[in-house]
């Protein structure tokens, strides 16, 4: 007998991290509507995806702050009040984004665009420094898939992605077998660059151990003698000229080599000046061997706030509106230095933590005005709201696009019912620009 | 003001008239969140008594600014012409290129007395041909000073943080002062006496020569002074 209470989902993607996982499994109670087993995917991801399921932490209703205090109320009312909000700031800050699905992030553009507001997403205190010097230098990379099946050098420099990124070495970078990798681990020689003693550094053939803070001065060492220069320094950032060269060489000889790259490059000392070495010596490599660069990204759909906010604005993170075009600036309209200089008097927060992750004069700042959070869960940031928006988690409950690291866009799934009352992000901002629109009564 | 558009009366309290040429503007009070004052500005002479904000006398081509307070972020990005003249100190990115661009300060002079912050006069570009040679004269600087110079010349009477000349293809950078620390792609090629820079002016002291970035070229115009 074929048990019908139980429905097994397949090809499920993973709304996690960036690499987007595509061959999940997921069992679903179909009377409750609760998931029961997930096969194949990391901790993180199966973590993730339980999450969905009813629980004390979970928002079901629309909630608005009354008397200090968050009460439930009606979606009608809580739209009516957040555009009153929003109408009414003079500096609106439209963050997160990341956790969410393309047409949601398209929404945030269009509001920020009506509002004449600030639009972020959470690359500014991530990968935002990899896109600095993107721009300053260019870019040479490729898909995962070339990488599968192609890479026998692969470096991993101030990443972890047994921690943060489970299945990357397993599905794309290091234990997989390619098209012209057969044997998998063995085919290939794999170099982790890093302060610490990972564990992704304890699996690898050569571990560097640079001194903290000064991956710049290593990388702009490496350039200068795979040039050929002589240096006259015996250490380097911690690391031997032998060491270097031995490096260098297995650089040079190999076929195909690729670096993934981590916040250990953008968010340690030099930022974004980290990238730029390492793009420039990935350029400079080409003249030997075919070297490839990727950001390990985060956030699941982080690749795909960027490319939908650059295919509207022409800019991936940091654009103001105020002036009715966007401009792009980091350093001046990225959400952290906005909220430290206290430039901003409202704030709508989709689907990220802030609270957890800026800097604590920031986060005063933040909840100094009022504040509208769209998010599933109880999180320090929504714990501080003025108007808490339940939503359907994208990738869960509902359907739309999400861009994998490197800039693959794939169609999450959608696996059960949202609980209900809960719509999903992209509809609560769709809502939420017709009422502003409404009350400044302009057309739809 | 954020997304409003206010007059500028409404904030400011103004006297005196327009003129076409030679004019003089002196700006009094707390500016310190006013933004973009003397942008593109080509002639004549603004003076601003106390702190200002980001982005001053960006992309200016003439004329001259005087702060007698502190400038933020990007004073004097993207320089094509005139002088600027700062006596407190400067935020980061003094001189530099904007995002994305790869030419940054082409022209002009700016003089700060205090200290500046980091990544100043970030891509700025010479032009022999049309005799332009953009020049930076500061106190003490913060980390990665004239990062990717194509051509400038930078004059540092104090010390400097870590960095300073990184990824330089060619151009000047002179520290009388110590560096917190140099990359290991600079290489030491003598001493000198004398330094003569592009722009005609003779500097006299016992230097230091390293040349680099080695980095960016392995044979490099590019100079690092280093005060002995």
């Amino acid at each position: 007998m074929v048990d019908t209470k139980i429905k097994t989902i397949y090809d499920v993607i993973c709304p996690f991290c960036g690499s987007l996982c595509d061959d999940l499994e997921v069992d679903i109670d179909k009377s409750t509507q609760t998931i029961i087993g997930i096969r194949n995917a990391c901790q993180i991801g199966t973590a993730k995806l339980f999450a969905s399921n009813p629980s004390e932490h979970r928002y079901t209703k629309p909630m608005i702050k009354k008397d200090g205090k968050l009460t439930e109320t009606t979606i009608d009312i809580a739209i009516n009040k957040a555009a009153e909000i929003l109408i009414k700031s003079k500096r609106p800050l439209l963050y997160g984004f990341s956790s969410t699905e393309c047409e949601a992030q398209g929404k945030g553009v269009e509001l920020a665009e009506i509002l004449g507001g600030v639009l972020d997403n959470t690359a500014s205190v991530c990968h935002g420094p990899s896109l600095l010097a993107e721009q300053d230098v260019g870019v040479s990379t490729s898909t995962l898939g070339e990488y599968k099946n192609r890479a026998d050098l692969v470096i991993f420099w101030g990443c972890n992605p047994v921690h943060a990124h489970p299945r990357h070495l397993g599905r794309y970078s290091e234990f997989v077998r390619g098209y012209f990798r057969k044997d998998g681990r063995n085919d290939r020689v794999v170099i982790v660059i890093d302060p610490r003693n990972t564990q992704t550094a304890q699996i690898a053939d050569i571990h560097i151990q640079v001194n903290p803070k000064e991956d710049y001065e290593l990388l702009n060492a490496i350039r200068a003698m795979v040039r050929g220069v002589e240096l006259e320094d015996d250490k380097i950032a911690g690391v031997t000229k032998e060491k270097i060269k031995e490096v260098i060489e297995i650089m040079k000889k190999s076929n195909y080599g690729v670096i993934f790259f981590g916040m250990g490059l953008t968010q340690s000392s030099s930022h974004h000046r980290n990238v730029d070495s390492a793009i420039c010596l990935t350029r400079e490599l080409n003249d030997y061997t075919k070297f490839l660069i990727t950001p390990m990204r985060g956030h699941y759909n982080v690749t795909g706030a960027n490319t939908v906010f650059t295919w509207n604005t022409g800019y991936a993170y940091s654009i103001d509106f105020s002036r009715g075009y966007p401009r792009y600036n980091p350093g001046e309209f990225s959400s952290v230095d906005l909220l430290m200089r206290d430039e901003i008097d409202a704030s709508l927060i989709v689907a990220s933590d802030p609270a957890s992750n800026f800097p604590a004069d920031s986060v005063v700042n933040l909840f100094k005005h009022p504040l509208i959070v769209i998010e599933p869960h109880e999180t320090p940031t929504s714990a501080f709201a003025d108007i808490v928006f339940p939503v359907a988690i994208a990738g869960i409950e509902c359907e739309g696009t999400a861009y994998r690291m490197d800039h693959i866009p794939l169609r999450l799934r959608k696996v059960k019912e949202p609980p209900e009352n809960c719509l999903s992000d992209a509809i609560i901002l769709e809502k939420i620009i017709n009422k502003i629109n409404e009350l400044k009564g302009e057309k739809q | 003001m954020g997304n409003q558009t206010v007059k500028l009366g409404d904030i400011f309290d103004i006297q005196g008239k327009s003129t076409k040429e030679n004019l003089r503007v002196v700006i009094e009070g707390n500016l310190e969140n006013v933004k973009r004052i003397g942008e593109k500005m080509s002639s004549g002479e603004i003076i601003i008594n106390g702190n200002i904000g980001m982005h001053l006398g960006n992309q200016m081509t003439g004329g001259k600014i005087i702060v007698n307070g502190n400038a933020d972020d990007w004073a004097g990005a993207m320089l094509k012409g005139g002088e600027l003249e700062i006596n407190g100190n400067a935020g980061n990115y003094v001189g530099a290129a904007y995002r994305g661009f790869w030419k940054g300060m082409e022209d002009g002079i700016i003089r700060v007395h205090g200290k500046i912050g980091r990544e100043a006069m970030l891509w700025a570009r010479n032009s022999k041909g049309e005799n332009k040679w953009p020049i930076l004269y500061c106190n003490d600087a913060g980390s990665f000073l004239g990062i990717h110079n194509h051509g400038g010349t930078i004059i540092v009477n104090g010390d400097t943080d870590v960095y300073p000349g990184a990824d330089q293809a060619w151009g000047n950078i002179i520290v009388n002062g110590k560096i917190l620390k140099k990359l290991a792609s600079y290489k030491k090629i003598g001493e000198k006496k004398e330094i003569s820079l592009p722009n005609g002016e003779i500097i006299k002291g016992n230097y230091i020569e390293y040349s680099g970035d080695h980095s960016v070229k392995k044979e490099t115009n590019g100079r690092l002074f280093l005060k002995l």
